[in-house]
């Protein structure tokens, strides 16, 4: 029995890693995507790609006081990047199966070096859009 | 008699308004994929068959939440503008071309035309282009129309 409900739990577990670089200042204002914020405690990058459920926009938060890790331009050359594609591809699958697959890492330049956070997609809400 | 013709007026007032509300808006976007980092560039762009499709993957279109797909022909010449044309139309950014297209699959009203301009080699070109009914998944496939995400 506990062998069962340890199975359910492994299989729950994200298994999955995406990286993604967070690089708004090279694209130009009129297609950037991002909205990047502090509410509170909460760090926020909204993705306004309204592809959650009830139109809602993918939100990725982490914490203040949780400290990144520092990355080096040649770890960053090694580590597997994703693209803007993939990562909306993956927050729609979230938004309709509610499972958490993914560990998200957003990776922002600050300065000369690279800083890695944890992310979480916060789940949709239904809001009361009037289309 | 009076009240008849009072009564047609009233009438036509109204189907005149109404067509006057009915009258859709042109949008221009200007895609410019080349000054976009290769990561984070959402439009692809290509040529099928005879149709040259921009496909934008928001995964955003109700109800499948599929990506958007705009059309328009191989053939279609488009007009060329000048930079001093273009900078004096009002052109969308992407989260406002986003909105349109995801208001456009809930309410299913056709309130805009879309323009899309293009540089091709200096020169800008005008298209008019077509957004595609959003499809499912299973119409994808059996359209052979997949692009996997990497």
């Amino acid at each position: 029995m506990t062998l069962f409900l340890y199975n359910i739990a492994r299989a729950q577990r994200p298994t999955d890693t995406l990286n993604y670089l967070v690089d708004t200042a090279k694209t130009p204002v009129r297609d950037r995507m991002f909205d990047i914020g502090r509410e509170g405690d909460y760090y926020g990058y909204q993705l306004a790609c309204k592809c959650l459920t009830w139109q809602n926009d993918a939100v990725f938060t982490y914490r203040v006081d949780q400290k990144g890790t520092v990355v080096s331009p040649n770890d960053l050359k090694k580590m597997n990047l994703s693209n803007l594609t993939r990562l909306i591809y993956v927050a729609k699958e979230y938004g309709i199966y509610r499972r958490d697959k993914t560990v998200f890492n957003f990776i922002e330049k600050i300065g000369d070096q690279y800083i890695k956070h944890r992310v979480y997609l916060l789940e949709p809400r239904k809001n009361e859009i009037a289309y | 008699m009076k009240k008849l013709i009072l009564l047609l007026l009233i009438l036509a007032a109204s189907f005149y308004k109404a067509d006057a509300q009915k009258k859709p808006v042109a949008v221009y976007y200007l895609i410019d994929t080349a000054s976009i980092p290769a990561a984070d560039r959402i439009f692809y762009i290509r040529t099928n068959y005879n149709t040259y499709e921009y496909i934008l993957n928001c995964s955003c279109l109700m109800p499948w939440l599929s990506d958007a797909t705009f059309i328009r022909s191989v053939n279609n010449k488009g007009t060329i503008l000048t930079q001093a044309q273009v900078d004096k139309l009002k052109l969308l950014t992407l989260r406002e071309l986003i909105d349109i297209i995801v208001k456009y699959s809930v309410v299913r009203k056709k309130e805009n035309i879309f323009y899309f301009i293009e540089n091709r080699e200096g020169r800008l070109l005008k298209y008019k282009v077509d957004l595609r009914e959003p499809e499912s998944e299973y119409d994808r496939e059996r359209l052979l129309i997949v692009i996997p995400p990497k």
